[in-house]
């Protein structure tokens, strides 16, 4: 379960979050959308204990800059930097003795999942920008997190993984994890969501539920942001 | 091992690169060519002296501590703008959510930021033939030279890591570390200023204030005495609690470093990826002033030239950079202390630093992008326009350090003359060999054996003006040794240029 509480971050006098609530109950999908410069990356790199901020941030009912809390987590930044020097086996090792979870069945999913269990023994900078995406992904669910951000997850994919991490998004969700997608592009997560947050300058303008939404993701997006 | 992921991290990385190395062939090829240059160079310089007896081994050490202050002084000073860049993006992706304490953290980055600057200071090995040559210096000075070279560089960075963290507490505390940070840069010129316009011998009244006071000055001057083994258990004492300090300081007052290094991590992995991908990241001021806005001047490829020149105006492009500044002062400070062994020593270590410090301008940066390609002009009239903003700041350049120079030998006007053109045409000679490369080998991806190949080029092209000043002149302490010299290296440039006149239509846009 993710928690924000009255979340602040600012730059000088430039508010890039601007008093954010939100929660995401275990075995949820919430969607966060906005424009370019809306602060959705901000917000979600605070989450993931990257800068500071005013607020409280909570992940399973632990501040998210625990020890316990990172465990939980698990972050898909938007920029997949990984190592150049590790094989892709190797980056998942890391991560196994880093989180101390060593489920190879799971792995063995994510990998044949996104098609990535022949590139194995390939070095980071051996990747193309797609496969870093994925491999950015496996890494992050390899430690079986129960709380997961996705930053823009779906950019540089091909359809077929794209299918196959949608799929893997609802696997979670089913498990009982507690999801955050951000995202600019509507019809990528068309059929995802249960809860979408329409963010724009630092605010979440509305928050709308999927049983109550009478309308597409991007029809809704345009009318909330738009009549503002 | 299972408990230690930070070790496994970065011995698979050691790991892994050693063997990559192996494996490429080109890799083993720049392996054993840098072997055995490096072997050359040590057998060259202990066959070799310059003079009868050796030259105070102070000079030596007072040169060690202007450049590692300068060095500390200039990465720390980043701390004002954007911080320390220890840790890579990867590692922010990677460690900084995995549950890992960020005081062991920062250990493993600070831990391989020095092992990243041992690497790369090991350019100071090839210079132990001028070394050992002049001052009579062993093996363990240049090792141990390196190894505080390779100190200075992680603790500027260090510091510049906690002036960035502290400095983001407030407007008062940033003012205030600027001004200590002021003070202490005027602690170190000061002194040396007041000792150099005492009268007497210039080389002697600087050595004395940096090998005798300032050796306790921190960080250079420690550094400096304890590679020349004065004072030495003093000196790494004091280094080692400067560390302690600013680590105590950093994890004290800011555990939360997180967001400190990431603006940091994000620029540096952008330019690493645009590297990768061939591209050029333009070096601009966070805030850029527009100044005055538009063209006014250029038709067809003309348009270029005057495009880089709002555009060098913009990223405000000195016509020298900080750290070609410091090589050219450098190369200066070598001219003066050979000065007895007249002109050829210091003008073939300042061509030698050139090949470092040239900078290619607007050229490499235009041809990544699509638009030079398209302009529908000749190619040769498109090259001339491209090249044209850096033949001018390699002009003013040449100017400045054909001042010095001329100084330093008390020359006339034809002797300024001569080295002026000696000195542009390096520079020409080098953006030549650049442009030959596009030519050849532009869709060339490997980095090593481009480097290889270029360095090759440059021995080659270099050669014939050297030859050429040997044969015709056959005096090189003669000015017009310079004049032949650099006559000749202006038309294997021009030829060099004429061949590749047509590199825009052939060349391949990478990016």
């Amino acid at each position: 379960m993710l928690q924000i509480e009255n979340l602040t971050k600012s730059y000088g006098r430039f508010k890039a979050v601007d008093g954010v609530s939100l929660s995401i109950k275990d075995g949820s999908i919430a969607v966060l959308m906005g424009p370019n410069g809306a602060g959705k990356s901000t917000l979600i790199k605070s989450i993931a204990a990257l800068l500071r901020y005013k607020g409280e941030i909570l992940i399973d009912g632990k501040p998210n800059r625990s020890l316990e809390a990172k465990r939980s987590l698990g972050y898909i930044p938007e920029m997949p930097a990984i190592y150049d020097l590790l094989t892709v086996s190797e980056h998942i090792q890391f991560i196994q003795r880093a989180y101390g979870v060593f489920d190879d069945e799971h792995v063995n999913r994510l990998l044949e999942d996104l098609e990535m269990t022949d590139k194995q023994k390939k070095l980071g900078k051996e990747l193309s920008k797609g496969m870093q995406q994925k491999l950015s992904i496996i890494c992050a669910l390899a430690s079986r997190p129960r709380t997961i951000v996705f930053d823009e997850p779906l950019v540089g994919l091909d359809p077929h993984a794209i299918k196959s991490l949608k799929q893997t998004i609802l696997a979670l969700k089913a498990d009982g994890c507690a999801i955050l997608i951000s995202t600019h592009m509507a019809d990528s997560v068309e059929g995802l969501w249960d809860t979408v947050h329409i963010m724009k300058d630092g605010k979440i303008l509305k928050s709308v539920d999927e049983s109550v939404g009478q309308m597409s993701l991007e029809d809704l997006y345009f009318s909330i942001t738009e009549a503002k | 091992m299972k408990r230690f992921p930070l070790a496994y991290l970065l011995l698979t990385r050691l790991k892994n690169s050693l063997l990559g190395l192996i494996r490429k062939p080109a890799g083993i090829v720049c392996m054993l060519f840098m072997t055995a240059a490096l072997v050359m160079v040590i057998r060259s310089g202990n066959e070799s002296s310059y003079g009868e007896t050796y030259r105070d081994i102070r000079e030596l050490q007072a040169g060690a501590s202007i450049l590692f202050c300068f060095l500390f002084f200039t990465l720390s000073a980043n701390g004002f703008s954007n911080g320390g860049s220890i840790f890579t993006l990867s590692d922010v992706n990677f460690l900084f959510n995995a549950p890992l304490s960020s005081t062991r953290i920062l250990v493993y980055g600070l831990f391989q930021q020095i092992a990243r600057n041992l690497l790369l200071g090991i350019f100071l090995l090839f210079q132990y033939s001028w070394i050992h040559g002049v001052y009579g210096a062993g093996y363990g000075l240049i090792l141990s030279s390196l190894a505080c070279y390779a100190m200075v560089i992680f603790l500027g960075q260090l510091a510049a890591m906690s002036i960035y963290a502290f400095s983001q507490r407030g407007e008062g505390i940033a003012m205030a570390i600027k001004a200590f940070y002021g003070v202490l840069l005027a602690a170190y010129v000061l002194p040396l200023l007041f000792a150099l316009t005492q009268g007497g011998d210039l080389l002697e009244s600087g050595v004395s204030v940096l090998s005798g006071p300032l050796s306790w000055f921190p960080v250079a001057g420690w550094l400096s005495s304890a590679a020349f083994g004065s004072h030495l258990a003093f000196s790494l004492l004091l280094c080692l609690a400067f560390i302690a300090v600013l680590i105590f300081l950093l994890m004290a007052f800011d555990p939360d470093y997180y967001e400190d290094v990431l603006l940091t991590a994000e620029t540096a992995n952008s330019q690493a990826v645009a590297s990768k991908e061939g591209r050029m990241v333009e070096s601009a001021p966070k805030h850029i002033k527009l100044g005055k806005v538009g063209l006014e001047h250029g038709k067809g490829s003309s348009a270029i030239y005057f495009k880089h020149r709002i555009e060098d105006r913009r990223a405000k492009a000195s016509f020298i950079g900080i750290g070609e500044l410091a090589m050219m002062i450098g190369s200066l400070a070598f001219a003066y202390i050979m000065r007895g062994e007249g002109i050829l020593p210091g003008l073939l270590f300042g061509a030698y630093m050139q090949v470092f410090s040239v900078i290619l301008g607007r050229f490499n940066k235009e041809i990544s992008k699509p638009l030079v390609y398209l302009i529908p002009s000749r190619a040769y009239s498109k090259l001339l326009f491209t090249i044209a903003s850096s033949l001018e700041t390699y002009a003013k350049e040449a100017v400045l350090y054909a001042a010095g120079f001329t100084f330093i030998f008390k020359g006339g006007i034809g002797f300024f003359l001569s080295c002026l053109l000696a000195r542009f045409s390096f520079a020409m000679l080098i953006l030549s060999i650049h442009i030959i490369m596009q030519r050849l080998f532009g869709a060339l991806n490997s980095k090593v054996l481009t480097i290889t190949l270029y360095f090759l080029f440059f021995i080659l092209m270099a050669a014939i003006g050297v030859v050429a000043a040997f044969l015709l002149v056959k005096d090189p302490s003669l000015p017009v040794f310079m004049l032949v010299e650099g006559l000749c290296n202006a038309m294997v440039a021009l030829l060099a240029l004429l061949l590749c006149r047509n590199v825009l239509s052939t060349a391949e846009l990478n990016s």
